[in-house]
């Protein structure tokens, strides 16, 4: 009887709801006819939906209509402004995407083109003489004759040599 | 076929399609209180529901022009509203905020908390407060099921369309729901059949 109860008290929210087929419903109703636990737990959860039924109702604000109407407004607006056609179909993500795979290759590219090219063995064996130069100077002995760098050197260089001439005299 | 042409909404969405503004004035004017009160009993705070109102609204105004009826349409708004809740509570931190019913917030009660002698505001508000807390000890999916079935009326299938899960899930949230608020109520209902008891000459 008790696992019978259990199950019978386990559709009894559904009986309730008038969501059973009819002929369990009549099954339940007769054995509700037959146990007092059953009917009290019957009892038990209309009761609790009753006072559930005393939650309250509230009214919108006055100012509803107008508030949605302006943040509708706002959407019109910031819909009619945007990009048409298949612009503004692409999703944020993919544009984003497509912009980094852009700027990765061509970086690398320009990388390439300005930076390794430059260091080719040809360009790299015209330097500027460096002996003579103030001993700091070494340090930018790389730069390529024809750069702003050797170029800098080259000045530097020639002017370090004259006043040390001049204080040598 | 015959149903979507039954649905009365589905004129004022078509005539809304067509340009025509007005029309989803009186969606508006349809939906609100129902649309308010669904997040209401869910959220528990009338500042929150009102702001899920307001989002609801705003997504149905920017998807009508996409919309196809497949089910009345006021499935798709309890649709809408129920995920826009469910959204709201999963990014609320606070969750254990609570609407206190002592006066204070007495713009969150029922319509006219007036018309009662103080005993019986107190009783009203001891009642409130316990509906309050029993629907809040349910967890997010079962509170839902209960105010759709309860506050709503609709069918577990109707639920079951807006949940997006079978009837027969609808029907085993709501016994789990069941069972539980009977637990969380039978103190409350002992502890007032023992002063009515006490009260009798």
């Amino acid at each position: 009887m008790i696992g019978k109860c259990r199950r019978i008290q386990k559709r009894i929210p559904a009986l309730l709801d008038a969501e059973l087929p009819p002929k369990m419903t009549s099954a339940i109703k007769r054995h509700l006819g037959i146990c007092p636990d059953c009917r009290r737990y019957l009892a038990a959860t209309s009761r609790a939906w009753d006072l559930l039924a005393e939650s309250e109702k509230i009214a919108p604000r006055n100012d509803f209509d107008a508030l949605f109407w302006d943040k509708a407004h706002e959407f019109s607006i910031s819909r009619i402004s945007r990009p048409a056609g298949i612009w503004a179909r692409i999703p944020i993500p993919a544009i984003a995407a497509a912009g980094f795979l852009l700027g990765i290759s061509s970086g690398f590219f320009l990388g390439k083109a300005a930076f390794i090219d430059k260091r080719a063995p040809a360009t790299r064996a015209i330097r500027p003489p460096i002996n003579g130069i103030l001993p700091y100077l070494d340090t930018f002995a790389d730069f390529p004759a024809d750069s702003v760098g050797g170029a800098y050197i080259t000045v530097a260089a020639q002017s370090g040599g004259s006043a040390r001439r001049g204080g040598d005299k | 076929m015959e149903k979507q042409a039954a649905d009365p909404d589905d004129n004022l969405i078509r005539e809304f399609k067509s340009g025509q503004e007005e029309a989803f004035s009186e969606i508006l004017s349809r939906y609100k209180n129902l649309v308010l009160n669904v997040a209401y009993r869910f959220l528990r705070d009338r500042t929150e529901a009102e702001d899920v109102a307001q989002d609801v609204f705003l997504r149905i105004y920017r998807s009508a022009r996409s919309y196809e009826p497949k089910a009345k349409f006021s499935t798709w708004v309890y649709k809408i509203t129920a995920n826009v809740c469910l959204n709201r509570l999963r990014n609320e931190k606070n969750a254990a905020k609570s609407v206190s019913y002592d006066g204070q917030n007495s713009s969150d009660m029922g319509s006219s908390p007036g018309c009662f002698s103080p005993s019986e505001e107190h009783e009203r508000n001891e009642r409130l407060t316990v509906v309050h807390d029993a629907l809040q000890y349910l967890p997010a999916n079962q509170r839902l099921a209960i105010v759709l079935k309860r506050y709503e009326g609709l069918s577990y299938r109707e639920i079951a369309e807006i949940l997006g899960c079978s009837p027969a899930a609808v029907d085993s949230l709501l016994q789990r729901a069941n069972g539980k608020l009977k637990k969380f109520l039978e103190p409350y209902f002992a502890d007032r059949d023992v002063s009515r008891k006490g009260r009798k000459p």
